[in-house]
């Protein structure tokens, strides 16, 4: 029989919840409050410097080196000091992954004061996994990564990705194979990847290719999980990634290289430099190859043993330039271009050694900012029009089994983003003590040219607006409390009607403990893979398909900050549910013929994570740990179970140890539990597997310069893992690299 | 009849019972009580559930003389009392450990005993209900697995996971004694399956490719299609490597592999390019499987056959599949000739798998319609196309079949690869005999394609 390719695209027990609700509570309630004194106050809102504006910083500290006074920023990067005596004072605010600085701020009795600080990342500063600094991005809770403080052995962005609590990174191999991001149990056709604002995912599968990012050309990454359509429009059901790259304003300057296991081999230029206070240029390239060539074990279906993984070699080439004018609108002008080509293996029980893939990925980008600061508002602007084209091929003359082939994909997106924020309240948006409001319009033009699909030339509009209005209150002392309401409609050519995804959150802080509640909607349209796909035998298009939609994520999630004698920490617990309905699959009618549909999901899980900061000996050491457990399953009447390639759990631990000498040794490791092959069977399930990594960071100075030399051994234990069946992970590798300069 | 069971493990148990139990012949119970002997079953017979068993004795009493079979009465220290006579056979006797007794009564009132220990185990699965030895083998393509079935209790199953890989996509399974073959597809590779432990005994390999049909055309050597690769391998299953070897060239896209005898093997090619389009009439290759050695190529006067099978009247009946959309035709092949000798037409479009019952009877199974049946002796339809065989839809309509195979009692069971779009799962559909009438609806794996029905008790 002919067999036409098939497309293969959670429930946590309440009283298993209880337990650990209770927990946090006690623990809220018992460590002792960071800030509880009495006298002149000082306010102090700590951000962290990024290329899109700065972000809230939390966990950062605060102290008063002449009163011995200290606080602890909250998620709003607030940190409130009490009890000072009037007059001039030195703060001193600090934070893990970020240089120290140093304010002067006069208070006065009875008043309060308010100070602001943006702290810079400081990249020789070997943090490790700490550098996941819990944030709020858009009134979301978030995970920022600032690429210059990740962990040795984190080359690419799928690696960097993975230890984020709750994200799975589905990876078809070594080093520059592709990679999909899933987060909380959605897929990764159902998490957003945004470079600078542009998507990257395919339009016709839906899914980003994690591996065509060259990690080197970003400053940060910034994870935003659960259900943002009303923030950022179609797809974002799972999550959204915010890639930011490289914007400087300060003089830079660095240049990395590195060798590895399996031939690899990098390099890197990076800098950026400022002209008489006007003109900012920036930009950098880079350049990574690896053959690929691993050991893995054959299936027993197909002799045993162990073989090379060939055909699995790849070279990334990217680059990027950005050039803006400094002052008024900050016009901004930005190019980037990354191109990647690579063996396409298959297969491992039948692995071809002829198919090859071929990625570029080019664009350019206008932008204006403005940012009119004044003592008591803010009103501000931005406008940024882009182009990115793509072209994706892929080949096989002589594939081991099915027809030879060679597609073509070019898809040019054009995009218009208009945004506007105003607040009467001196924080930074969209937390404020007074309301705030931001608001924005997002055009997209996108063409595509494929000899996939059914019409190669399919070209589609997007049009989307939304707005965010917040207010935040004082409602005592040391409670705050933040709401915000988000609504966005949005006329999709893929989707019949106007969709509108509203969301509703708020924030309740009290000292070291933060409770975020969140509930919102969201949709995705179909795929032009699922619409416009080449009709054949057996094979029929659904002219009903609808979209993907989440009616009703709830999400919640508590965060307590702690400290005890030297020692300080967090602990931090999300929740959610977020029922997929009309989950795209495909499968046959009662004629044995193929379409896509819709089949509702259940989803829920929970993510429990703690960081711990101590000094000893001393030194500076942190443990972090999370765990995740993600129940996705069919609701049908047929299909049953966890959805396929969907692990249950996963979890991922780090120590960073400091050594003398600014030395850090950061052993890690990653756990992904079992997952399911086969929709609606429990039959033929991938076994669980752990996986332990290993790096150490030697910092140096050359020449005046600093630098850092970073060693890696990944997989330490050899395991033979697989997160999909038939493309196997790498064994043991190892890396080193060396960078001098200021800078990613 | 009494079916021993030689097993070592029976054995072991019964030798601590028969020494610590059996009494042939007692004592009698004083000196004018009569002498019981017991002389079947023997001490420490062992039987599978469901196996009658003969009981035989004798008494003699030293008044009475030999006894008749009134006076001799049979318990078993299970089931009670069994009945009277110097023979007597107990149809089923219960599960267990029994204590068989033969008591002696004469004129006077006495008695005398014998006692013999029968074990009578629990039938295996595989040698299927007391009721009905039958077992049912499913190929599921979506779960890659092989599902066994009780006919006798369609409840109680067992399923052989056949790898996760996506590569593995099996369609069918060819049996011999205890031994199944099942071609993994894309895998290039075929598994061999001991049914009785349901394990994977192996697997033998092409060097790439698509392995499709199967056969065993002795009784360990096996023929084996590759699709990709436009060729028919052999391999023994003793042999040394795993490889499929002695690969003969045949026409395009071999599909299936029907076994005549171990002399003649015939090879159904669908005769499809690489855009799976015809490239004319399927073909049918006749090899002798001993030398392998291409003795006659025959068109089967349609296109795209993929499915065959030898009726009781030795024809070799192809089913010309088509193109889905015009009606399919059967070919039917004399394999004394290798000639065609006619070509039927009728059949629904997208026909496929065919089966032949002992009675002659051919069942033709459609994705669009369910399944037909046509008498090969009358080369009439007996239920066409306008009164399929079928599991019907709510609101009219006909669920598609993948393949059908008769039971030993006629009946019919059918595969249904199920619908999630639906909300039809996938099932296996049991038919009454003659009248075909639903009556039956077991459980599945994801995808059921191929279907055998075996005893193997």
């Amino acid at each position: 029989m002919l067999f036409p390719v098939r497309r293969r695209r959670g429930r946590v027990k309440t009283e298993f919840l209880m337990p650990v609700v209770a927990a946090v509570v006690v623990l809220a309630t018992a460590v002792r409050p960071l800030d509880a004194q009495v006298g002149a106050t000082v306010r102090v809102t700590v951000q962290a410097s990024g290329d899109s504006g700065a972000i809230a910083l939390p966990a950062a500290t605060v102290a008063v080196r002449d009163a011995g006074l200290a606080a602890m920023t909250d998620s709003r990067g607030v940190a409130v000091l009490r009890g000072l005596s009037p007059g001039r004072h030195a703060l001193v605010i600090s934070a893990l992954g970020f240089a120290e600085a140093v304010i002067e701020v006069e208070v006065v009795n009875g008043r309060l004061t308010r100070a602001r600080v943006a702290l810079d990342p400081a990249p020789v500063r070997i943090a490790g996994l700490d550098v996941q600094v819990p944030s709020r991005e858009g009134g979301f809770s978030a995970t920022v990564l600032e690429t210059a403080s990740l962990p040795p052995g984190v080359a690419d962005l799928p690696a960097a990705l993975e230890r984020v609590a709750g994200a799975t990174v589905v990876r078809q191999g070594g080093p520059g194979a592709p990679a999909v991001l899933q987060l909380r149990g959605a897929g990764g056709d159902q998490v957003l990847v945004l470079l600078d604002g542009t998507p990257i995912n395919s339009p016709l599968t839906g899914v980003a290719d994690l591996s065509t990012v060259d990690l080197e050309s970003l400053s940060r990454v910034v994870v935003i999980p659960g259900v943002q359509s009303a923030r950022y429009g179609p797809q974002a059901l799972g999550g959204v990634v915010l890639l930011e790259s490289s914007d400087r304003t300060a003089a830079t300057g660095a240049a990395a290289a590195g060798i590895g296991a399996w031939s690899t081999a990098e390099t890197a230029l990076t800098g950026s430099r400022t002209f008489a206070d006007t003109w900012s240029l920036s930009g950098g390239a880079r350049w990574r190859r690896s053959n690929g060539a691993f050991t893995y074990d054959v299936p027993d279906f197909r002799g045993g043993g162990q073989t090379t993984r060939e055909n699995s070699a790849f070279s990334h080439a990217g680059g990027d330039f950005r050039i803006t004018r400094l002052g008024g609108a900050n016009p901004s002008l930005s190019a980037h271009l990354s191109d990647i080509e690579r063996g396409s293996p298959g297969a491992a029980a039948q692995p071809s050694l002829t198919g090859r893939q071929h990625h570029r990925r080019y664009g350019l980008s206008v932008g204006i900012e403005s940012d009119g600061t004044s003592p008591e508002s803010r009103l501000g602007g931005s406008a940024r029009t882009s182009i990115q084209w793509q072209r994706a091929e892929y080949a096989d003359p002589v594939p081991p089994f099915g027809r030879a082939y060679d597609t073509r994909t070019r898809v040019r997106r054009w995009e218009l983003t208009v945004e506007g924020w105003w607040s009467g309240g001196p924080e930074p948006l969209p937390r404020t003590d007074g309301p705030a409001l931001r608001f924005g319009l997002h055009a997209a033009r996108l063409d595509v040219d494929s000899n996939v699909l059914a019409s190669p030339d399919v070209s589609l509009d997007e049009l989307g607006t939304w707005a965010r209005a917040g207010r935040g209150w004082e409602l005592g002392r040391d409670l705050d409390l933040d709401l915000g309401v988000t609504l966005r409609a949005d006329r999709h050519e893929l989707v019949d009607e106007l969709i509108a995804s509203p969301a509703v959150d708020a924030t309740l802080t009290r000292a070291g403990f933060t409770l975020d509640l969140r509930w919102g909607r969201g949709f995705s349209p179909p795929g032009l893979g699922d619409l416009f796909f080449q009709e054949g035998v057996l094979v029929e298009p659904n002219p009903d398909l609808a979209p993907e939609r989440i009616r009703g994520e709830l999400a919640a999630s508590l965060t307590q900050r702690w400290s005890l004698g030297g020692a300080k920490g967090a602990l931090r617990m999300s929740a959610y549910r977020a029922d997929l309905d009309g989950m795209i699959l495909w499968f046959p009618d009662h004629r044995f013929v193929w379409s896509p549909d819709n089949y509702d999901v259940a989803r829920r899980g929970l993510e429990i994570g703690a960081t711990t900061d101590l000094a000893a000996l001393g030194h500076t050491h942190s443990v972090t740990a999370d765990a995740a457990w993600s129940e996705v399953e069919y609701t049908g009447a047929v299909l049953d179970g966890q959805v396929a390639y969907r692990p249950r759990f996963t979890a991922e631990v780090a120590l960073v140890i400091g050594l003398p000498a600014g030395i850090t040794l950061i052993p890690s490791g990653t756990h992904v539990g079992e997952r399911r092959t086969v929709p609606g069977s429990p039959l033929n399930g991938l076994a669980a597997y752990t996986l332990f990594d290993a790096g150490i960071s030697v910092p140096f100075e050359l020449a005046g310069r600093e630098g850092r030399l970073d060693l890696a051994l990944s997989n330490l234990l050899d395991e033979r893992a697989a997160l999909l069946v038939d493309y196997p992970l790498p064994g043991r590798g190892w890396s080193t690299r060396i960078r001098i300069g200021s800078g990613r | 009849m009494t079916d021993a069971v030689p097993r070592p493990a029976a054995l072991l148990a019964l030798l601590a019972i028969t020494a610590c139990g059996d009494e042939a012949p007692t004592e009698p119970v004083g000196p004018s009580a009569p002498t019981a002997v017991i002389t079947s079953p023997a001490p420490g017979l062992a039987v599978h559930e469901g196996t009658a068993v003969s009981l035989a004795g004798t008494a003699a009493d030293p008044q009475d003389g030999a006894l008749g079979d009134r006076a001799l009465a049979w318990s078993s220290s299970i089931d009670g009392a069994l009945g009277t006579g110097s023979a007597l056979e107990v149809a089923s006797p219960s599960v267990g450990v029994h204590t068989i007794t033969l008591t002696a009564t004469d004129s006077d009132g006495n008695t005398g005993n014998a006692s013999v220990s029968l074990l009578v185990e629990e039938l295996e699965f595989i040698a299927g209900t007391v009721s009905d030895p039958q077992i049912g083998i499913v190929v599921s393509s979506s779960a890659n697995a092989v599902r066994l079935f009780q006919l006798g209790d369609p409840d109680e199953h067992r399923d052989i996971a056949l790898g996760a890989s996506s590569t593995v996509t099996p369609t069918g399974i060819s049996i011999r004694g205890e031994t199944g073959v099942v071609p993994l597809g894309n895998a290039a590779s075929v598994a061999v399956i001991d049914m009785r432990s349901q394990q994977i005994d192996g697997f033998f390999l092409f060097e790439s490719g698509n392995a499709t049909g199967s056969a065993f055309v002795g009784p360990s050597t096996v023929l084996a299609a590759n699709q990709k690769t436009d060729q028919v391998g052999r391999f023994m299953l003793g042999q040394a490597g795993g490889s499929i070897g002695d690969l003969v060239p045949v026409t395009e896209f071999p599909t299936s592999i029907v076994p005549f005898s171990d002399a003649l093997a015939f090879v159904i090619s669908a005769n499809l390019d690489d855009n799976f389009a015809p490239n004319g009439d399927g073909v049918v290759t006749a090899l002798d499987p001993r030398t392998m050695t291409v003795t006659a190529e025959i068109e089967t006067g349609g296109a795209n056959p993929q499915f065959g099978a030898i009726g009781p009247d030795g024809m070799l009946y192809v089913m010309n599949t088509g193109d889905y959309v015009t009606p399919s035709t059967l070919a039917i092949i004399d394999p004394s000739s290798l000639e065609r000798v006619e070509v039927v037409g009728g059949f629904p479009s997208g026909s496929g798998h065919v089966h032949v019952s002992e009675g002659g009877m051919l069942f033709a199974s459609a994705f669009f319609t369910g399944t037909v049946a046509w008498n090969t002796a009358t080369k009439s339809f007996v239920r066409d196309a306008s009164d399929p065989i079928c599991a019907p839809l709510d609101g009219g309509g006909c669920r598609g079949a993948f393949g059908a195979h008769t039971a030993a009692d006629g009946s019919l069971y059918q595969t249904f690869f199920g619908s999630a779009r639906q909300g039809l799962p996938p099932r296996i559909f049991h038919y009454t005999p003659e009248t075909f009438v639903l009556t039956d609806s077991i459980d599945s794996d994801s995808g059921p394609v191929g279907l055998e029905i075996r005893s193997f008790r």
